[in-house]
């Protein structure tokens, strides 16, 4: 993970004033070192609840697609059979938290490839995300991604996953 | 010399609130963005498939005066009653062979009303029902695709007419079975 530690905005300006002049022998220097400190939000910190999960899945020869909808969990299909039986289909979650209202922005990938070992081709995942735009006044908000999975047709059996990273920064 | 050490001296105190202030902003950093990763995951499974093994057949019999029943249990065995008397021959369950995802739990549903076999001579009819399915499940069970297939028999009984309602020859009928995933 990849991040930029000083959030701290610190500057530092030093005015040097040499008065060269030398009177009665002496030479004086004088420093003077001015530090200002803007206000700065508390750290902001997303943690991962839980990934994405489209559950189990039976293809058809039309191309199909499962999708999520992040802001309400609910799961639609078209050209494929989901199975009911231990099916978990969920967003995936991340708690964020911060500084009270303040405004987020999100960076993640629009598409990823889920690959299964052995298998081709892959299927492609678009994701989406809840709407979410700051955090609320208890500095706290949860992102949630879900997204549209592309099932190809007859697309071979096997265990599919794929990684991306969610980056959140104050706007 | 002395001034030499002064300048020397002032310039120290300069250096020190530099080192202070990147002190600062090393230790006391705060942050304004964050990273995570998650993982997506799909499971796409075998299409389930079904193919008939062996057709249900309750094989040779005569009615006599009264008819009565003939039922076959999904482990083969044949019985009758009332005055149907039993020949020899071939009789056997109906059985399906399933393949699919392995471990995957697959529910049948057994036709739940009559099924007729008609004898395309004469036109003549009989009735199969009670239909059942091997370890005691019944009308609508669940198996599972133990190493991605499994084999399912199923049983049935036959209402036999007198000799008069169904006359000697053969009677055929189809029957639909489903098979799908929980």
């Amino acid at each position: 993970m990849k991040e930029i530690k000083p959030a701290i905005y610190l500057f530092i300006t030093a005015l040097f004033l040499f008065c060269g002049g030398e009177v009665a022998g002496q030479t004086t220097s004088e420093y003077t070192a001015r530090i200002i400190k803007k206000p700065t939000a508390p750290s902001l910190v997303i943690t991962k609840n839980n990934d994405i999960e489209f559950g189990s899945i039976i293809p058809s020869a039309t191309s199909g697609s499962v999708t999520i909808n992040p802001d309400t969990d609910v799961v639609t299909s078209s050209n494929v059979t989901l199975l009911t039986s231990g099916a978990i289909r969920k967003s995936a979650s991340f708690n964020i938290s911060g500084g009270a209202n303040q405004s987020l922005t999100f960076v993640f990938p629009a598409t990823i490839q889920l690959s299964a070992p052995g298998v081709s081709p892959k299927m492609t995942y678009d994701l989406t995300k809840n709407n979410i735009t700051k955090l609320n006044q208890s500095g706290t908000a949860t992102l949630k991604i879900g997204g549209t999975l592309s099932v190809g047709a007859n697309q071979p059996p096997g265990s599919y996953t794929g990684t991306f990273q969610v980056t959140v920064n104050y706007n | 010399m002395s001034d030499n050490l002064r300048v020397m001296r002032s310039g120290k105190i300069g250096l020190t609130v530099i080192v202070l202030a990147v002190i600062n902003l090393t230790t006391g950093g705060l942050y304004a963005q964050s990273s995570v990763e998650a993982t997506a995951i799909a499971e796409v499974v075998d299409v389930l498939k079904a193919s008939e093994v062996h057709s249900l057949n309750f094989g040779k019999f005569t009615p006599e005066e009264q008819g009565g029943e003939i039922i076959i249990t999904p482990d083969g065995v044949r019985r009758s009653n009332g005055t149907v008397s039993l020949s020899g021959g071939i009789f056997n369950p109906a059985s399906f062979q399933l393949f699919g995802q392995p471990d995957a739990p697959v529910s049948i549903l057994l036709p739940q009303s009559t099924v007729v076999l008609t004898n395309s001579i004469t036109g003549k009819q009989m009735e199969v029902y009670d239909w059942t399915i091997g370890g005691g499940i019944s009308l609508m069970g669940t198996v599972v695709l133990t190493k991605g297939s499994a084999i399912m028999n199923i049983g049935a009984t036959l209402k036999v007419g007198t000799i008069s309602d169904n006359p000697v020859g053969q009677y055929s009928g189809s029957y639909i079975i489903i098979f799908s995933y929980n």
